[in-house]
């Protein structure tokens, strides 16, 4: 009896459920459209926004005058005009030995007097005029730069030229200088991030320049005299070894003529010799630091790629994977997101000539760190085995993309841009053809870059308690 | 018609000093839901910044619960009823932002910097996580373990971070200005994640923040705009907790000497309570000439007279003069290897009675001159321009005021510089600080 009123009901029940689930499916969807529960549409905001898409579609100028080239992006939105320059091969790591330190301190002399200008009147000249000047001995360069409100830019050209060929330079002002960078030397090691780069770059390169202390030596130092710091300028800074990029409120015309105003001075050619490249033992070794830190430090590298190798950009998007993208790349996921380890872990490249890099970073307290550098090792290894996902290189993908018009900001990143495509060989075109390199990398090109570059595990260099 | 003509020629003439005196061109206006927005304009590159701010910091946490603005400020990018976890951080990704956020004392803001086309996307999450945070208890266990991280990397790693937080601590007394911003230890390790949750309802809500837009955009579809993301998130049912009255700080001097071993060369810091533009604007536009003149810049009083002279190693001034709560003026000095260090603070103190003593009408205008013809660099970067425009709305000031800085530090006469060093003079609470090598050394 029940097994036949069951029987005879069954499709009546069926049909009337049938109908609940439709009003019910009805009444989500309604909910889900305008309800409060619905997750925001992110790709509907983008495809209706009223602010569109557009591109920087600006192309560099090349202006040449005599042996002199700059690239220019002339934008008249903000009456300032930044000029940044550098000399290739006059950084620390080419002072002649027994001269540690030179490139330094000329860097710090430059704005010291120049011209008729002593340094209280040059000083004084920046000061009242808003403009800005600095140097920067680097490893392979020494960097330059000057910015200026345009309304003033007669004072700041003047001014630039005489730093560069006629420094006005005291002896007393030299001994202060002195002074003040051997105190930073012996300060150097107060912080326990510092005293691992120092040890970072001895581990890596041993005794090439390479592995100097970029302040230089403190007995070198002492014993270089003001006209060895001086003639820095004349043998090191010329017309050879000069890169340059302008952006700002300036025309190509004027821009032309104030080439030969600033540089022309220069020595045609400079006196520096290449170095030797260094010869870099990657075996994946752990040198540990011992010191009394709340946190320890660690610093990961192995062999990177040349900003021109053909597979550049595949490593450039598989490095964002693993280490290069902030909070959502597999490293901060695995242990911060997850694991809470440490408040900071990546990895990034560094393109510097003769020896590129893939170099990883984080820091942790003691009892973490060894579980944090077993994650950077397993995703690592795991990374040279599998490669990426092809959702993952979308997201990269698109990151690339939509970030690439934030690095037009401000004036002083489109000349240091235009600094950079020289200084790497990128070509006048490259703004233009950046986003296809990019759009070009395919799933396997990833693949392929993760087992050449991350086959081997890094070398570690670390500080802290040794637990 | 001529005499008119001459004028308008001699008025093109000054235009240059005019357009120093232009600082960022802001707009501004408010929704009916109390947020107040701010629009900086800048078409340079197709990019744009959205900053907003909360007028809530770390002085704003109830006793005791010390550090739950910064931990909030990272539950922040833990997911809402609508964003869920960690997406917040995927889609800007994705979309190629730069985003972070920061808290202070006085302040959390919330920074995105992005492609013109993803403004709107930014907006819309930024809108939804000033009304929907939703984060789950376990996030929380994470994000605090990640803030205790964070708390030994900058402070516990750091000597001199270790110092100014003690120093601070001394200086301040009683007062939520000699709070650390990450709380300490044992309070990031005891806070629930209900402190968190009671804090963003309290803070978070529209009539208690300031949205600045700056970029690629104009006036009127940044109203447009504003009002669709944010003209729907809803005023908060109860009033703002109101921040409690402390005792007034201590009329008194004090002296700190602290040893660490990581330490080789020693510094000697000294500061003076002075007031902060919310205190005392015209004494506050006196001050920050006066810190201008002390030490900014390689020839400055204070750098010539000791640094360049070769007295001592380096020299900082900083003047406080945004603070809610007060403002301060600080003197860090660093001596000469081996140096008597009672002879360096003496002569530090008297090089400042110098300092003051010295200062004439020609120095104060060409002073000014300095500190405003840098001025035109404020309106170059939008994320730059916003942060600094928003930083100053926090502390109370118009859209007007802000774009009258440059005036304001103008009118700075010798009257109100002599106040002011009258004010610096009978500072109530002086606070000497000396951080020194380790005793073994």
């Amino acid at each position: 009896m029940k097994y036949y009123k069951f029987q005879t009901r069954k499709p009546r029940r069926t049909y009337l459920k049938f109908i609940f689930l439709i009003l019910l499916l009805g009444l989500a969807w309604g909910l889900w459209q305008f309800g409060p529960f619905r997750g925001l549409d992110t790709k509907k905001i983008v495809e209706n926004s009223v602010l569109k898409e557009k591109t920087f579609e600006r192309m560099p100028q090349e202006i040449k005058n005599g042996q002199l080239t700059a690239w220019l992006i002339e934008d008249h939105t903000v009456p300032i005009i930044s000029i940044q320059f550098l000399f290739e091969r006059a950084g620390y790591a080419y002072d002649e030995q027994g001269q540690e330190g030179r490139a330094v301190l000329a860097s710090e002399m430059m704005l010291f007097g120049a011209g008729k200008n002593n340094r209280f009147e040059f000083q004084e000249l920046l000061e009242l005029n808003g403009i800005r000047l600095g140097f920067e001995a680097l490893r392979d360069d020494f960097d330059g730069y000057l910015i200026t409100p345009s309304y003033h830019k007669k004072t700041a050209f003047a001014l630039l030229k005489d730093v560069l060929t006629e420094p006005n330079w005291e002896d007393k002002d030299f001994e202060v200088v002195k002074n003040q960078v051997l105190a930073a030397l012996k300060m150097q090691k107060e912080q326990p991030e510092d005293e691992l780069s120092l040890a970072f770059n001895e581990v890596l390169y041993k005794n090439h320049p390479y592995g100097r202390n970029p302040l230089g030596k403190a007995e070198d130092i002492k014993n270089l005299k003001l006209s060895q710091v001086k003639a820095f300028l004349k043998s090191n800074l010329a017309q050879d070894n000069l890169m340059i990029g302008i952006a700002g409120d300036i025309t190509a015309e004027e821009t032309k003529a104030v080439l030969a105003q600033i540089f022309a001075n220069l020595n045609a050619e400079s006196e520096v010799q290449p170095l030797e490249p260094p010869v870099v033992d990657f075996t994946p070794q752990t040198t540990h630091i011992e010191r009394d830190t709340a946190q320890s430090i660690g610093r990961f590298a192995a062999l990177g790629a040349e900003r021109t190798a053909p597979d550049f950009y595949a490593l450039y998007i598989a490095n964002h994977i693993l280490g290069g993208s902030g909070l959502t790349s597999r490293l901060s996921l695995k242990a911060r997101e997850d694991k809470g380890l440490t408040y900071g872990i990546g990895t990034y490249l560094s393109t510097s000539e003769n020896t590129p890099l893939i170099i990883g970073y984080f820091s942790a307290t003691p009892e973490n760190y060894a579980k944090a550098a077993e994650i950077l090792r397993q995703e690592w290894q795991n990374f040279a085995q599998k490669g990426a996902t092809e959702e993952e290189l979308q997201a990269a993908r698109d990151y690339l993309l939509a970030s690439f018009n934030l690095r037009f900001s401000s004036i002083d990143d489109i000349a240091q841009m235009l600094l950079g495509m020289q200084k790497y060989n990128l070509g006048l075109d490259f703004l233009q053809k950046r986003n296809t390199y990019v759009k070009n990398v395919r799933l396997k090109d990833i693949r392929r870059a993760a087992k050449k570059y991350f086959k081997s595990l890094p070398l570690e260099v670390n500080i802290g308690i040794k637990e | 018609m001529k005499i008119i003509f001459k004028i308008v020629v001699l008025a093109l003439l000054f235009l240059p000093i005019k357009a120093q005196a232009e600082f960022l061109g802001l707009n501004e206006f408010y929704l009916k839901n109390g947020l107040r927005v701010l629009l900086i304009e800048n078409h340079k590159a197709p990019v744009a910044a959205q900053v907003v701010f909360y007028k809530s910091g770390a002085v704003d946490e109830p006793a005791f619960k010390g550090g739950v603005a910064h931990l909030l400020e990272h539950l922040m990018f833990r997911g809402t009823s609508k964003v869920p976890d960690s997406a917040f951080n995927d889609i800007m990704a994705q979309n190629g932002a730069e985003n972070n956020a920061f808290t202070s004392q006085d302040m959390t803001a919330y920074h995105e910097l992005t492609d013109i086309s993803r403004l709107e996307l930014s907006m819309a999450l930024e809108a939804d996580r000033m009304q929907n945070l939703n984060f789950t208890d376990d996030a929380f266990e994470k994000e605090r373990q990640i803030v205790f991280q964070e708390r030994k990397q900058r402070i516990s790693n750091n000597p001199t971070a270790r110092f100014a937080e003690d120093f601070n601590r001394l200086f301040w007394q009683n007062q939520p200005y000699a709070r650390p911003v990450t709380g300490t230890e044992d309070e990031i390790l005891n806070l629930t994640p209900d402190d968190a949750r009671n804090f963003y309802r309290a803070h978070y809500r529209p009539e208690n923040a300031i949205l600045v837009l700056s970029g690629d955009l104009d006036l009127k579809t940044a109203k447009k705009l504003a009002e669709k993301y944010y003209g729907a998130v809803p005023k908060a049912a109860q009033t703002l907790p109101s921040s409690f009255k402390m005792p007034p700080l201590l009329k008194a001097s004090y002296r700190m000497q602290q040893h660490q071993d990581e330490i080789t060369s020693p510094r000697i810091i000294i500061q003076y309570r002075v007031p902060s533009l919310s205190e005392d604007a015209e004494a506050a536009y006196a001050l920050s000439v006066l810190e201008s003149y002390l030490g900014e810049g390689d020839n400055a009083y204070l750098n010539r007279a000791l640094v360049q002279s070769g007295k001592l190693l380096g020299i900082d001034v900083s003047y406080r003069m945004f603070a809610r709560l007060g403002g301060s003026l600080t003197v860090t000095a660093l001596p000469l290897k081996d140096a008597d260090l009672n002879k360096t603070e003496a002569q530090l103190k008297k090089t400042l009675e110098e300092a003051f003593e010295e200062i004439t009408p020609e120095i104060l205008e060409k002073q000014k001159t300095k500190m405003l013809a840098g001025l035109v660099y404020s309106r170059d970067n939008p994320l730059d321009a916003a942060m600094l425009a928003g930083s100053m709305a926090v502390h109370g000031l118009s859209a007007d005021e802000i774009e009258s800085y440059a005036q304001n530090i103008e009118a700075v006469d010798m009257k109100a510089i002599e106040k002011a060093i009258q004010i610096i003079k009978k500072s109530p609470t002086v606070a000497v600080g000396l951080l020194l090598p380790g005793e073994e050394q």
